[in-house]
């Protein structure tokens, strides 16, 4: 709900916002998929809980917009298409999480689907997504990144990752993961967390890429920037972990 | 959004209608605005052409001369912080120039704004123009 977000869905790349939009639906289906239940969700169920997250986060977006009169009557469908479609990214994403935490009574014989190594990286994938595609639109990214050097942008990217790794095996909130007996720590810091870091450092660049933020920068500008908004997207990684 | 209860040869039945009729409206929403912004994307670059400015009327306040404007962005590229310049001309003298800002002009959209002018322009002549902006 911030301007940048709706000034970018006016202004951006048509191009661009419709790969954003391709690219979230798998991301839908396969949150809807990896956090249902391994007895009853199935395949097409998580694609209609996809496109139901697009319904209700699309009418919400319109809502919203009009009251806060963001929307205006007179506004061509060019302007308000693209405001609402840029919502519904993390709209959406939050829906089928809000849907995961708070939808249904868990029963203890209802077990949640086991997601493996790919589900974890996926939901990772996910995770960062959501809060990258959030923070991603604000002016702060490009400020923050411009007044950062080098040094720092190294120390933002280590933090970054011890952060990803405590808040997964150490940190002792609810869902932490343990360490497997057979696995060294460094093993499950590679396999996980740097894995995971450099999935969210991935998904960074292509938010960014989707909202033109690398026009007319220097590699290390864009670099900065990756690793800027790298941090919000590995908190949201880790995280997914986490809740789901 | 609600649980289904049966294996996958029947968990068509647990699924309320509300949800196929939800999930076929998403469908209708994201192919359409795939289709709509992809027609968008095909119709060419962003152009920038002119913009266009109607005076739409004059107020009188306690202290000045309400000129109340729209401008009218022709081109479809958006225009960001768009400078207006309002100026009041007696005859080849300039009596008055005020400038005004819009944050963002999206293309082919308009907005409206207004100038506080101490001199009358219904007296004078009155010339209202875009002065400069800034690329996206």
């Amino acid at each position: 709900m911030t301007m940048e977000t709706w000034q970018l869905g006016f202004m951006m790349d048509r191009h661009r916002l419709v790969v954003l939009m391709l690219a979230l639906l798998p991301v839908l289906v396969g949150l809807a998929y990896y956090s249902g239940f391994e007895d009853t969700t199935h395949f097409g169920d998580s694609v209609l809980d996809a496109f139901v997250a697009i319904a209700v986060t699309s009418f919400m977006a319109t809502i919203v917009l009009l009251i806060f009169s963001v929307i205006k009557t007179e506004a061509r469908p060019n302007e308000w298409i693209g405001m609402i479609a840029l919502q519904a990214v993390p709209g959406s994403i939050g829906a089928l999480l809000a849907q995961s935490q708070f939808g249904h009574r868990q029963s203890a014989q209802r077990k949640r689907r086991i997601s493996g190594d790919f589900g974890e990286y996926f939901l990772m994938c996910a995770g960062a997504l959501f809060l990258a595609a959030n923070i991603a639109p604000t002016e702060e990214v490009l400020i923050i990144a411009l007044q950062m050097s080098p040094w720092q942008s190294i120390v933002l990217a280590a933090l970054s990752l011890a952060l990803m790794h405590t808040f997964v095996y150490a940190a002792g909130f609810r869902g932490q993961h343990e360490r497997p007996q057979n696995r060294s720590f460094a093993a499950v810091f590679v396999k996980f967390s740097v894995n995971g870091y450099v999935l969210a450092l991935a998904i960074s660049a292509f938010i960014c890429w989707t909202f033109g933020r690398f026009e007319g920068l220097t590699l290390r500008d864009t670099m900065q920037i990756i690793v800027v908004l790298g941090f919000p997207a590995s908190v949201g990684a880790a995280s997914a972990r986490l809740v789901l | 959004m609600s649980p289904k209860t049966t294996r996958a040869g029947k968990r068509h039945d647990a699924t309320p209608l509300l949800e196929w009729v939800l999930g076929g409206i998403g469908v209708v929403l994201f192919v359409g605005a795939i289709a709509f912004l992809t027609y968008e994307e095909f119709r060419g670059a962003d152009r920038v052409s002119g913009v266009e400015i109607h005076i739409d009327e004059i107020v009188r306040t306690h202290d000045a001369y309400l000129v109340r404007y729209r401008a009218h962005n022709q081109g479809t590229q958006t225009l960001v912080d768009l400078r207006i310049v309002a100026r009041v001309l007696d005859g080849t003298t300039e009596r008055e120039r005020v400038e005004a800002g819009i944050d963002f002009l999206p293309g082919e959209s308009w907005r409206r704004g207004g100038f506080y002018l101490r001199e009358d322009p219904q007296k004078y002549r009155i010339e209202i123009r875009a002065g400069g902006y800034q690329e996206p």
